[in-house]
């Protein structure tokens, strides 16, 4: 199931990467946080599609500090540039787990976002200290022509 | 010998990674080369000596396989010690790129990782994959 | 001289002859650390990774938590004569196999890692995970670290 895919990959980039306890329960808090940054990376290869991370309630600055091994927060630059790679390092560890490991991909250079313009296929929310991340995983129906 | 390292990768955080990675190895360091792309990188090593590659796959303007290629095709740099460090779950590309000789750390990885594959890859070991 | 760490506790010796053990590594963690130069080491045992679960706790015993004990073992060490950048640092336990549903043993890892990347520190070896309890000894005089687990014995 997508869903599982997206949190197992996404729980291990944020584990290994960022040093924070995803939780799957989401407490009131952590669903009324507030949108800090929204990054999208996009995949070409036998499907198309993209991958969106949000993040809400405090969570950028300490994921780039964390990320860094830094005490002080690092400048707002740093952080997208964090959060874009988290956005990276997760949508290359699901994409052999949707389309198996022979299949080749181009994944884009994250790019920060502010809205999201389809519905996804596959959405999931994990709960990351006193903020939270949702994933949104998009799909295009249509396979892309190799160039 | 200090050691002159290229770093390749389109994240200035994951450069920054890598390079926090490379000091507290205790290696020899000389010079720290940095790259958003691959382009970048060989303009960067043109005419200078480098002891290992870092490269990741996926960046702009030129991906890391291309650039690998243009490495191993130069006879300067046919042989410079190469190590992926990519989020790249492609078998195929993988297969390709271990025919060039080049070592892989798969992204995220944690800081004994690297190490432990660079001291590998310096040391001309033969194996293609560094884990845990 | 042997001296025994039990559970959220903390030894640092730098006498030649100590030997610091601690048994029952489950989903807590061990973290050796080790001056050869300086002779200094110490053993912590921790059990949790976050003390904001409980900070009068924390206050009490610092090494009943990674994010509390971990800065206190080095502190303690360095205040033995231990230096930072010739620290031999050794991680063993956090087994989670009877534990899946609150993950300690992987948690307690995830933040002690934080912590070292932060303080700038690699760590010399892990033997973490699996399902099987460990005692770990750190002899001081020589910093050779040993797990024992499953009757098998090994140095790592």
């Amino acid at each position: 199931m997508l869903e599982t895919e997206l949190y197992k990959a996404a729980t291990l980039t944020f584990e290994e990467m960022g040093f924070l306890l995803p939780t799957p329960e989401i407490g009131e808090q952590q669903l009324n946080a507030q949108v800090e940054a929204m990054v999208s990376v996009e995949f070409k290869g036998p499907f198309s599609g993209k991958l969106l991370v949000r993040v809400c309630g405090g969570l950028l600055p300490i994921l780039a500090a964390n990320m860094l091994g830094e005490e002080n927060v690092p400048p707002i630059s740093l952080q997208y540039d964090a959060l874009g790679e988290i956005a990276n390092v997760i949508c290359g560890n699901i994409l052999p787990c949707i389309a198996g490991s022979k299949e080749l991909f181009c994944v884009s250079t994250p790019k920060m976002v502010e809205s999201i313009d389809l519905p996804p296929v596959a959405e999931i929310q994990v709960g990351l200290g006193l903020g939270r991340a949702d994933l949104l995983l998009f799909i295009s129906s249509h396979p892309v022509l190799t160039e | 010998m200090p050691l002159n390292i290229l770093v390749v990768d389109d994240s200035s955080v994951m450069r920054m990674i890598i390079i926090k990675t490379l000091r507290l190895s205790k290696l020899p360091l000389g010079e720290i080369l940095e790259a958003a792309n691959g382009q970048e990188a060989l303009e960067m090593v043109d005419g200078k000596w480098i002891d290992l590659a870092l490269v990741d796959i996926n960046m702009p303007v030129m991906d890391g396989e291309e650039m690998i290629n243009r490495l191993r095709e130069n006879p300067a740099t046919a042989d410079l010690p190469i190590l992926v460090i990519s989020t790249e779950g492609s078998e195929t590309r993988k297969e390709r790129l271990i025919q060039k000789r080049v070592g892989f750390i798969h992204k995220p990885f944690t800081p004994e990782t690297l190490r432990f594959a660079i001291l590998r890859r310096l040391g001309g070991l033969d194996e293609q994959n560094a884990g845990d | 001289m042997i001296h025994t760490v039990g559970v959220s506790d903390m030894k640092v010796s730098a006498k030649k002859g100590d030997v610091i053990i601690t048994h029952a590594l489950g989903s807590c963690l061990g973290v050796a650390v080790h001056d050869p130069v300086a002779c200094v080491g110490g053993l912590l045992h921790v059990m949790l990774p976050l003390s904001i679960i409980d900070l009068e706790k924390a206050d009490r015993n610092p090494f009943m938590f990674v994010d509390t004990g971990f800065p206190k073992l080095l502190t303690e060490c360095f205040k033995t004569g231990a230096q930072k950048e010739r620290l031999e640092i050794r991680v063993a336990g956090g087994v989670d196999s009877n534990d899946n549903l609150f993950q300690i043993g992987k948690r307690n890892l995830i933040i002690l890692r934080k912590l070292l990347w932060k303080n700038g520190l690699l760590v010399k070896s892990y033997d973490v995970g699996g399902s099987n309890s460990r005692t770990m000894t750190l002899e001081i005089g020589t910093g050779k670290v040993t797990i024992k687990s499953q009757g098998q014995t090994r140095t790592f």
